[in-house]
């Protein structure tokens, strides 16, 4: 696909040789009947929801983290502070659902694009299993934490990664969105890199796909609308258990040099010349 | 409020006699704290404030009452119950499964009595207390009985004229004794007065001598030992003056009382996106995006009441009218004419923290970290220094500030400072490494990871071409 049919974003007017690129699937899988996963591309918001529970709520209560996010955006996004009180608003209205056992709750990995100190940064805001990674010349790492029981035996030492794939509560997650005790979501400062590549997935990605093979992915230099197409047929192919949904994003750069070599060592953010220290 | 009683418990009780305050804390030591910030008499928004420094989530479960001379406000969250007897009937505020909090806010003359309860049982007898901090899981009192002293945080009690007011006191308390106030002594934690750094400032002889807001020990003896929680006669009333007695006197030597009529009424407020903002983030320096500036909004200042002519009588006031029905409002957002905008509540608690040192339960200002490039931050948050710094899976209040620079020696994340128990600390992460220069001897390198106490004067050499220090809040 061209890539002018991709949808960008120019964070800055000012500095018009940063752009964000996007792209986003979504797939209910081979097994539900109902795609209970919502995603949301609305700039400076980027985001997963995986919604769960409450006799097919689930996807009332992911409808609802993307409806709550889509006011932030026309209000106006003013920093952290919005999309915390956003993230309480989500809250409160999944909960509004019901709260009894079965009561439905959502997930939610997001990326906003705020600058700080006059740097774009990434605030990446998680709470449940979905996911965010980031690809950057130095390699891909995975962004959020994930509050699941199992990630939190890993932490615990019980069990180990590659026991987890496997695992019986593999599923079952210790935060959400909902009618849950209020436990906050995880908040991080990514700074916006260029030529770097940033990843929101639902666990129906994770669950089926390694994370080598989703680098792979990310790094075959696509667009990112076939990226996220990608990754989510794969996942479904490889299993589909679940719904999957990927939202990627690429910022600056054309496709194929994100994991390039190393240009000019000062240009990559994320490397500390060697320095002398006078005394 | 008069005519308390508890009934022992595990929740704390910081009973005032204008306001209660029932919380779940941890330790013994928080109660404290709180103790001398209740005796402000925050209206519901300081309270707030006050208690939701680290955010909503770390907001412990509380109900707070407090008395203004036309109104009973409340605010309960997960966790009690207020039940207000009324002339129409009790009314019932259960904070339970509410995530944020509930509000009321009531006639004080519909308003009979008020329990707050913590909805563990008890089978235990009622205690009478008058002032002071117990741990209950019930408290009853009966907001009457005695008049509200004056206040220039909210409601005002001005008897005639609105100009600069003269602190209307009550008859009896020019005759209160001159003794410094000690809560009595109750089952659990006592505090000892406040204000006493109001009363030292004030160059008024007789706010000096006022005990304000709790009770001599002689007098609080006799009524603890009393077999009936019940009537506190008149004698008795001078000596739980409230604080804010104090206030009152700096506040006519202030020569500025047209700033506080403004504030007659207001507590109200409306989260609005910008408010919520303001009340959650801005403890220390505020992010300068997400809260208004409390002089350039534009906020009407058409919402206040003139201060009004109220005659604070020294007996309860009769239960006659109830004036236009029921004022009872359900939660933040449905507000009268005594809504304070964001700005102005900004303003108040400057004027707050202005009106005497020590006297705000807020922390004082914390230091900052000042770069050689001019760039500097707050230490109400770590700060992070680097070319890239990152952040990982904290809170939202445990963000750091981010001082980004432009130096190819410096590493993406160079070095955190942060400020904990009034000590600064840094933590070198980086790969060329900080060096410590203190004022007396020689510099010395950090070691990478550890946290190190930063004395005043030190500078932190980042690189050749970058040095931070810690500035004064």
């Amino acid at each position: 696909m061209p890539a002018a049919l991709h949808p960008s974003w120019t964070p800055d007017p000012g500095s018009p040789e940063r752009q964000i690129v996007f792209g986003a699937a979504s797939h209910p899988g081979n097994v539900r009947t109902v795609n209970e996963d919502r995603w949301f591309t609305s700039p400076p918001v980027f985001l997963v929801a995986d919604g769960m529970g409450g006799h097919q709520a689930g996807d009332v209560a992911s409808s609802l983290v993307v409806s709550t996010f889509d006011e932030m955006v026309r209000d106006g996004v003013s920093g952290v502070a919005s999309v915390a009180a956003c993230i309480t608003r989500c809250h409160e209205r999944i909960a509004a659902l019901g709260t009894d056992s079965a009561a439905p709750g959502s997930t939610l990995v997001g990326a906003v694009y705020l600058t700080e100190d006059g740097a774009g940064y990434w605030l990446v805001v998680n709470i449940g299993d979905s996911r965010a990674y980031w690809l950057t010349a130095d390699g891909f790492e995975q962004l959020s934490r994930d509050h699941s029981v199992v990630q939190e035996l890993i932490d615990a030492g019980r069990i180990s990664q590659s026991a987890a794939a496997s695992h019986p509560e593999r599923h079952v997650i210790t935060r959400a969105l909902g009618p849950f005790d209020n436990l906050p979501a995880d908040y991080s400062w990514i700074p916006v890199v260029d030529d770097s590549m940033l990843l929101l997935c639902s666990d129906g990605v994770t669950s089926e796909l390694d994370d080598t093979t989703i680098a792979q992915l990310l790094a075959s230099g696509m667009g990112t609308q076939e990226t996220a197409e990608a990754i989510v047929t794969a996942a479904v192919n490889a299993g589909g258990r679940d719904n999957a949904t990927a939202v990627v994003l690429q910022v600056n750069g054309t496709t194929g040099e994100v994991r390039g070599e190393r240009r000019d060592e000062r240009a990559s953010s994320t490397d500390t010349l060697p320095g002398r220290r006078t005394q | 409020m008069s005519n308390s009683s508890y009934r022992p418990g595990s929740s704390y009780a910081l009973i005032h006699p204008d306001a209660v305050l029932m919380i779940a804390l941890e330790e013994a030591g928080e109660a404290a704290d709180l103790w001398e910030a209740i005796g402000q008499i925050p209206d519901i928004v300081a309270l707030i404030n006050e208690l939701g420094r680290g955010g909503l989530s770390s907001m412990p479960p509380f109900a707070y009452v407090m008395r203004s001379p036309k109104h009973l406000q409340l605010i309960v969250r997960d966790g009690y119950v207020v039940t207000i007897r009324t002339s129409g009937g009790p009314v019932v505020v259960d904070g339970s499964g509410v995530s944020t909090w509930s509000e009321r806010r009531l006639p004080s003359d519909e308003v009979e009595s008020v329990q707050i309860s913590d909805g563990s049982a008890h089978s235990s007898a009622a205690l009478p207390v008058i002032a002071g901090v117990v741990q209950a899981c019930e408290v009853s009192f009966d907001p009457e009985g005695r008049p509200l002293a004056q206040r220039t945080t909210g409601d005002h009690a001005v008897p005639t004229a609105a100009a600069p007011p003269e602190p209307a006191r009550e008859v009896d308390r020019t005759a209160e004794p001159k003794a410094k106030a000690k809560a009595a002594p109750q089952p659990d934690l006592v505090v000892s007065e406040p204000e006493a750094d109001h009363l030292a400032k004030s160059p008024s002889a007789e706010a000096a001598a006022e005990p304000a807001g709790e009770v001599t020990e002689d007098r609080a003896d006799e009524q603890v030992e009393g077999s009936t929680p019940q009537e506190e006669p008149a004698p008795d009333r001078p000596e739980t003056s409230p604080p804010t007695d104090t206030e009152d006197t700096e506040e006519a030597e202030d020569g500025q009382g047209d700033e506080d009529d403004e504030d007659a009424g207001a507590t109200l407020f409306d989260p609005d996106d910008a408010s919520f903002d303001a009340m959650f983030f801005t403890s220390g320096r505020p992010e300068p995006e997400d809260v208004p500036e409390p002089n350039a909004t534009t906020e009407a200042d058409g919402d206040e009441d003139a201060p009004e002519p109220e005659q604070v009588a020294p007996e309860p006031t009769p239960d006659n009218d109830s004036g236009a029905g029921n004022d009872d409002l359900d939660v933040v957002g449905d507000h009268d004419e005594h809504t304070m905008s964001p700005a102005q509540f900004a303003e108040l608690r400057a004027r707050m923290r202005d009106r005497g040192a020590g006297d705000q339960p807020a922390a004082p200002r914390p230091p900052r970290v000042v770069l050689s490039t001019g760039r500097e931050a707050a230490l109400d948050r770590s700060v992070l220094i680097g070319r890239a710094p990152q952040a990982r899976n904290t809170t939202p209040t445990g963000l750091p500030h981010l001082l980004i620079v432009d130096d190819p020696f410096v590493s993406g994340t160079h070095l955190e400072l942060a400020y904990r128990d009034g000590v600064v600390w840094a933590t070198d992460f980086s790969t060329n490494g900080t060096l410590l220069r203190s004022p007396h001897g020689e510099p010395v390198p950090l070691v990478k990871g550890v946290p190190t106490v930063i004395a005043d004067g030190t500078v932190l050499e980042v690189s050749d071409n970058l040095t931070a220090t810690v500035a004064p809040g």
